[in-house]
Order: structure tokens, then sequence, then C-alpha cells
């Protein structure tokens, strides 16, 4: 995604910005993750809609 | 913000968010089963999209991070403290060097003053001992021995300086101290009275050791004989607090360590613009141009420094009311002050006259007869006397100032009055003792305010007239009105100044920041890797 070379030209506010945005992301992608609630089989009152 | 558009990760990111956002976790279409079945595959995909593109950008994560933590310690200025210490040692010795060029007298410059005045009512045995010890020494240092003649002021400093000199350990002493005090209780007095009369016989030779280290000094510090010392110790000064004022390492510090938040102070922000605005006649100082914007950055600047010492003023100038009521008092100072030290003279021989009338009660001298009960009497007369003489001599103390005092002119500046205080140990010793001066001793106290007369800064006293009504505020408020900074007398008087004086610190680190070799941009870098630094250690 980021070779280590580009990384250390970065200047270090751009250094900084992009750490934080990966940062956020990660949270983005944390806050993302769907709980699946796996269902039993042999369920009563299943019906064709 | 920097501009990261062009980077793929941030495309990346974008392109993630908008897959994840976007993504179809539902269907209308088929049973409730299988709605429910298509929410599971589809939920179950997404979370796997985002654990494989999580992995990749923790990875990422850690190696921006790895570069912050190694660039860090290479950007952070580097700690001059050593230098500025070394400095600071110095500009203190040049003060003192000051000082033993001023009108102090012998003893104050040499700082046998301060011994003396340490002795009081609550001295205990033990310190009074080592007081004495450290009198005798430093006089040593002075190439003057002392021995028990010199502590004949009165048969009981005699008693006690005798076994002190046998043997000062405590326990000796002790017991000649338990020995004398029913017969004289004021035997701490008489020992001070002692000494202050050792500092007075001495006096011609005390000035000649004052001649001696002030050369030394000079030679020491490689000062040409001709230089003016005052200028000498205040180029120095300026030079030291400029160079930690625009220090890089300390201004990043004070941001880093959190003392100041970094973004009131980046351009445009809101509490920057204000302040700025507020010392503007205008209130819009980003309407100036770059001509007056210089002008008005001058202009606070000296505000600053100004101000500091202001407050300082005030914190002294009950000293400056003092000297200027002595003054409108001076015409009988001089004849007062001439009239006590002779009768002190007169007095003093009296002393002597009785120690030699106990001798002989003793049975010492031609044709002396010893006799306990006279030597009991003048022993009670001596005490009688020595309290009668410690009255006249602070009697004496007091004409002193007021006779110094009364040979300046009335065009003297309030300068030169706090100059005359320093003529007088005993006067500067009354007013630290008053409330305010009690955090620090009284050599600390004298020391800040030698630093307060002696500043590059205080321009304002060296050109105010002392002796006719002034008002200082008033002055200090006009003159920056004129250089266009929006102040008044009121929001610099005593009550007012510090809130006025914390704001124009503030554009003052701005103003040093700029002068530096760091930019505010740089210590925000500093502060936003320090931060992310310091989170990632406490995780």
């Amino acid at each position: 995604m980021v070779d280590a070379m580009e990384i250390q030209e970065l200047d270090d506010e751009t250094l900084l910005d992009l750490y934080q945005q990966v940062v956020d992301h990660i949270h983005f992608l944390d806050s993302s993750i769907i709980e699946v609630i796996e269902e039993t089989e042999d369920e009563e009152g299943d019906s064709d809609e | 913000m920097s501009n990261l558009e062009h980077y793929p990760i941030v495309s990346e990111m974008k392109g993630d968010r908008d897959y994840i956002e976007n993504y179809e976790l539902e269907t209308d279409k088929g049973t409730k089963r299988m709605k429910e079945r298509f929410y599971e595959t589809a939920a179950t995909s997404l979370n796997q999209f985002i654990y494989d593109k999580r992995k990749n950008y923790v990875l990422v994560e850690k190696a921006l991070y790895d570069e912050i933590a190694r660039r860090f310690p290479l950007l952070m200025p580097v700690d001059s403290s050593e230098v500025y210490e070394k400095m600071n040692h110095t500009v203190s010795d040049l003060l003192y060097l000051v000082q033993l060029n001023s009108n102090c007298s012998n003893s104050f410059k040499l700082k046998i003053d301060y011994i003396i005045a340490s002795i009081n009512d609550l001295t205990s045995l033990e310190d009074l001992n080592q007081k004495i010890n450290f009198f005798i020494h430093r006089f040593k240092e002075f190439g003057i021995g002392l021995n028990i003649s010199d502590f004949t002021y009165t048969m009981f400093t005699e008693m006690y300086m005798n076994t002190f000199f046998e043997n000062p350990d405590y326990d000796a002493v002790k017991e000649t101290f338990e020995d004398i005090y029913f017969k004289c209780p004021d035997i701490k007095l008489q020992l001070k009275m002692n000494l202050k009369n050792i500092v007075e016989k001495y006096d011609k030779q005390l000035g000649e050791y004052v001649i001696l280290l002030k050369n030394k000094m000079m030679n020491d510090y490689s000062i040409p004989p001709t230089t003016d010392i005052i200028s000498h110790y205040v180029q120095n000064r300026f030079e030291l607090g400029d160079g930690m004022a625009t220090d890089a390492y300390y201004n990043t510090k004070a941001f880093i360590d959190g003392k100041k938040k970094i973004v009131d102070y980046l351009e445009g922000s809101t509490t920057r613009v204000k302040i700025y605005n507020s010392f503007a006649l205008n209130d819009d100082y980003y309407s100036y141009n770059d001509e007056e914007k210089k002008l008005y950055n001058e202009s606070l600047m000296s505000f600053y420094l100004t101000l500091n010492e202001l407050k300082k003023f005030y914190k002294y100038e009950f000293i400056l009311q003092d000297l200027i009521s002595f003054y409108k008092d001076k015409a009988s100072a001089k004849g007062a002050y001439t009239s006590k030290k002779k009768e002190i003279e007169k007095e003093e021989k009296k002393r002597i006259a009785l120690n030699n009338q106990y001798k002989k009660a003793c049975g010492i001298g031609f044709l002396a007869k010893v006799s306990p009960n006279k030597q009991k009497f003048v022993m009670l007369q001596m005490n009688n006397h020595i309290r009668h003489l410690r009255d006249l001599y602070q009697e004496l103390d007091d004409l002193e100032i007021r006779y110094q005092v009364s040979n300046l002119t009335d065009s003297s500046s309030i300068y030169d009055l706090f100059l005359v205080s320093l003529s007088s140990f005993a006067f500067l010793e009354k007013c630290f003792q008053t409330e305010g001066f009690d955090t620090i001793d009284l050599e600390e106290n004298i020391v800040e305010y030698l630093r307060f007369i002696y500043n590059p800064n205080n321009s304002f006293l060296r050109k105010v007239n002392g002796l006719v009504d002034y008002n200082i505020t008033d002055i200090v408020a006009d003159k920056y009105r004129l250089l266009n900074v929006d102040v008044t007398a009121e929001l610099i008087q005593a009550e007012n100044i510090d809130s006025t004086l914390q704001d124009v610190q503030f554009i003052n680190l701005i103003q040093n920041i700029e002068r530096s070799k760091i930019t505010l941009s740089q210590i925000h870098n500093l502060c936003r890797m320090h931060e992310i630094i310091v989170k990632s250690e406490n995780e």
C-alpha cells in the first residue's frame, strides 16, 4: 500500500495526516463489523412470502 | 491539513468506505428464511472483506508509526540548558560585581551584614555558634585574623568568646552560656553588637579587600578596567534573557508539556486573532499593512518587557514612597545624623570605661582590687548601657538613610532613589521584613531587588523624576498609546496587570518563536508526534 521509501519521503505534516487517516479508517472498519447471530435450523412459524 | 488526495492508499480507503457503505446486506426477494440466509452470507462476506483490509492497514499504521517514532527525537530541538546555566552563573557573578562597585557599605558587599542580620531572638545557641564561626572564617578570607581581643565589647562577650576560642564545641560553650545567661540575658544582643563593632573597626581593611575582589573578578572574566560594569552586566543579562526566550527547545517543551495549547497560537486561531486585535487601536490587526504590523509588533515586544518591570515596580513602590517622604524632610537630616553619631561616640566611650571598671574590680591593672560587689554592679550597668546603645544605633540606622536621601537633588529620577536605598543595609532589612517578602530569605530578596534596579528594561524608571508627583501607570499607558497600542492605565494598574500581561505574553511568545530557529508549524508537528508516541506507549 505504502512502501518504506515512500514513507521516508513524506514531509512531517503529510506523515502525521496520513497516519491519522489510517487510524481513523481502522476505527471505521472496526465499527463496520457486523455481529452475525447463527439461527437454528428448525425454527417454527417460517412462512413463504 | 496536507493534500493527501493523490496518495493511492487514501483512494483505497475512500474506496473501502464507498464499498462498505453501499454494500447490499439485504434482499427483498424470497422467503423470510431466504432473506435471513442472504443477510448472514452478506454480513459474513463483508466482515471477511473488512478483516482482510484491516490486516493490511494495521501494517501500514505500524510503518507510519515507526517513522514518526524515528523522526521525533531527530526533529526535537537540542536542550541547551547547560549553556544557559553557565551563562546564568556568569550573569549572577556580574551582578555581584556591580554591587561591589556600588554605594553599598563594605560589610554589605562582602555579605557580612547577612550573618549579623541572621542573629535574632529565635537563633538557637548552636546556630549562634555556627554564625560566629562563619563570621570569623569570612574575616580570615579577607586576611583578617580575629582573636579574643576583638570580642571584648562587654565583659560577657569576652567570657563567652574565651570559651569559644578555647573549645568551640557545643557542650563547652553551652556550659559557659548557661553560666552567663542569668547575669546577662542579652548575651545574644551583645554578641551581635560586638560583631557590628568588629565590622566598623576593620572597615578600611574590608574596603581594601573589596577592591582586591573586584579586580580579581574583572580579571577572571577578562573585563577591561575601563569597562562600565553596569552596561557589561546589562548586556550579558540581555543576551541570556533573549537567548532563552528564543530558544527552540524551551519553547517547544512548553507546548509538548501541555503548559500551552499549540492550536491557540497557530495562524487563524480564534484566540490568536482576538488577542492581536485587542491591542490594535482599530481593533483589527489583520487590516494593517506590513509596515503597520511591523510597528505594532515592535511596540508589543517593548510593552511586554516594560510590563514585567512595571509589575516589579508595584512590588517595590512602597520603598520609593518611604524615600520620597524622607526627602521631603531632608532639611534636618544631615544635622540629626551627625549629632546622633557624636552621641554614640560618647556612649561607646562610656562602654569602654565600664569594661575598664570591671577589669579593675577583677583585680586586673595597676592598683586594682578584687571586688565581687563592684563586679556585679558594673555588670548590671553594662547590661543597661548596651540596651541604650542598641536603641541609639537603631536611631542612627533610621537617620542614616534619611541622610543619604538628603544628598539627592530635585531632578533625581526614580532610579536614583532606588539606588540610594542600597546605601543602607538596615533600611533594606526593614523593608524586606514586610509581608510579601517572607517566602524567601533576606539575601534572595536583596538579589531580586538588585536585579530589578539594574534591569535593562526599566528605562521608564531612569527617565521619570521621582520627587515630583508621578504616576508611572499613566506614564507607561500614555507612552504605548502613542506607539499605537490600545492600552489604558486601568488595564495596567497593579490589580489588573496580571491579566493584561498574560495576553501580551501570548503575543510575545509568538514573536519569540518567529525570531527563533523553529516555527509554530514545526512545533505543532512535534506536539502531534509526541501525542501519538505517548498514546502508543500507554496502550
